[in-house]
C-alpha cells in the first residue's frame, strides 16, 4: 500500500519497455539521513554527527547510500502505486555516483527497461536514476521483480 | 575502520550485525511511504503464505552496504557497484549478520579494484541475501 492508501493491481501487460515516469522530487533532509542510520543501526558518525560529517567533507550530514532504497520506493509508489501484492523482489543493483548533500532536492526518474519470461515466471526490470540539483547522477538502481502470475498473461509467442 | 585498499584476495571484512524488529519495519515504511500490509499489518500478514509480517526487501540491503561504507571516511563509496539477490524474507526478531570476503583484487591505473562477495544470514542460519560489490579505490586508501 502506498502513501495514497492504494495497493497496485497493475497488470504485467500494462508495463511497456521504454516507458518512463517522473521525475519525482525528494527532499534529502538531514533528519532523513539520521533516521535511516538509526533505524538500521548504522554507527558511522558521518550519517549522524555534523562535526564528523564536516571533517570528512560530507556537508552537515552525509546520506547513507542505502537511503536511496527509500527514494526508489517513493518513486515506485508515485509512478505505479508500488508493486502489486504477490510480487517478488528478486534482485537489486546499485551504481553509486556523486554524493548528494543533505538539504538538496533530488529528482528520480523511473523507467521500464526490460521484460521477459524465465522458468514460466514474468520478470520486469525497473531502473531508477536519482539526480542532484546540478544534474549529476547520485545513484542508478535497478529492481528485478517477478510479477504476480495472476496479473500476467503470457504472450502466445512466449508460450510456444 | 579498515583500510580497504590494503586488503588482499581471501581477506574478510569485519561482520556487520543487527536486529530487525517490527518497529524497524514500521520506521522503514514511514521513510519509504510503502505501507503494504504484508510489512506493517500483522493480522493481515498472518493470512498470507509468509504467516506473518516480513521486512521490505531492500531493508536487509543496508547491512550489506555497511560492510563497505563503515570503512569509507565520507560514508559514500562513489564508483562502487552493488548487485544483490534476495534469497529469503527477513522477519521481525531476526538477528542478521552480513559477511564479506575479497574474492579478487586487481591493480588499476590509479589504484586498486576489489571484488567483494557478501552474504546476509539470519540467526537460523538461513541466507537471506547474496551480493557482490565492485569497489574502486585509490591506493592511498582514499575513495576515488
Amino acid at each position: 500500500m502506498n502513501a495514497k492508501g492504494r495497493l497496485s493491481s497493475l497488470r504485467y501487460g500494462q508495463l511497456v519497455v521504454g516507458q518512463t515516469f517522473g521525475p519525482f522530487p525528494y527532499e534529502l533532509t538531514a533528519d532523513a539521513c539520521r533516521r535511516y542510520a538509526e533505524l538500521t543501526g548504522d554507527a558511522h558518525p558521518v550519517y549522524r554527527d555534523a562535526a564528523a560529517a564536516r571533517s570528512a567533507g560530507a556537508g552537515d550530514v552525509a546520506p547513507p547510500p542505502a537511503l536511496t532504497t527509500v527514494i526508489f520506493l517513493r518513486a515506485l509508489g508515485a509512478a505505479i502505486d508500488g508493486i502489486p501484492p504477490g510480487s517478488i523482489l528478486a534482485k537489486q543493483e546499485f551504481e553509486i555516483g556523486e554524493m548528494p548533500e543533505a538539504g538538496e532536492r533530488l529528482e528520480t526518474e523511473m523507467a521500464v527497461v526490460e521484460k521477459y519470461w524465465k522458468r514460466e515466471r514474468p520478470y520486469v526490470v525497473l531502473e531508477f536514476r536519482v539526480r542532484r540539483p546540478n544534474g549529476a547522477l547520485a545513484m542508478v538502481g535497478r529492481k528485478i521483480i517477478i510479477w504476480p502470475k495472476q496479473l500476467s498473461d503470457k504472450p502466445e509467442e512466449a508460450a510456444a | 575502520m579498515t583500510e580497504l585498499s590494503r586488503l588482499s584476495s581471501g581477506d574478510s571484512l569485519p561482520d556487520v550485525r543487527g536486529r530487525v524488529t517490527q518497529e524497524t519495519i514500521n520506521g522503514y515504511a514511514d521513510l519509504s511511504a510503502d505501507f503494504n500490509p504484508l510489512h506493517v499489518d500483522p493480522e493481515f500478514a498472518r493470512t498470507t503464505e509468509f504467516g506473518g509480517t516480513i521486512a521490505h526487501g531492500p531493508l536487509g540491503l543496508s547491512f550489506i552496504f555497511q560492510l563497505v561504507t563503515r570503512h569509507v571516511p565520507n560514508g559514500w563509496p562513489q564508483g562502487a557497484v552493488l548487485r544483490a539477490t534476495f534469497l529469503g524474507p527477513v522477519r521481525p526478531g531476526d538477528e542478521l549478520v552480513a559477511r564479506g570476503t575479497v574474492k579478487n583484487r586487481s591493480e588499476t591505473a590509479d589504484g586498486v579494484r576489489l571484488e567483494i562477495e557478501a552474504t546476509c544470514e539470519n540467526h537460523r542460519g538461513e541466507k537471506v541475501l547474496a551480493a557482490t560489490v565492485d569497489l574502486p579505490l585509490k591506493k592511498s586508501g582514499e575513495r576515488r
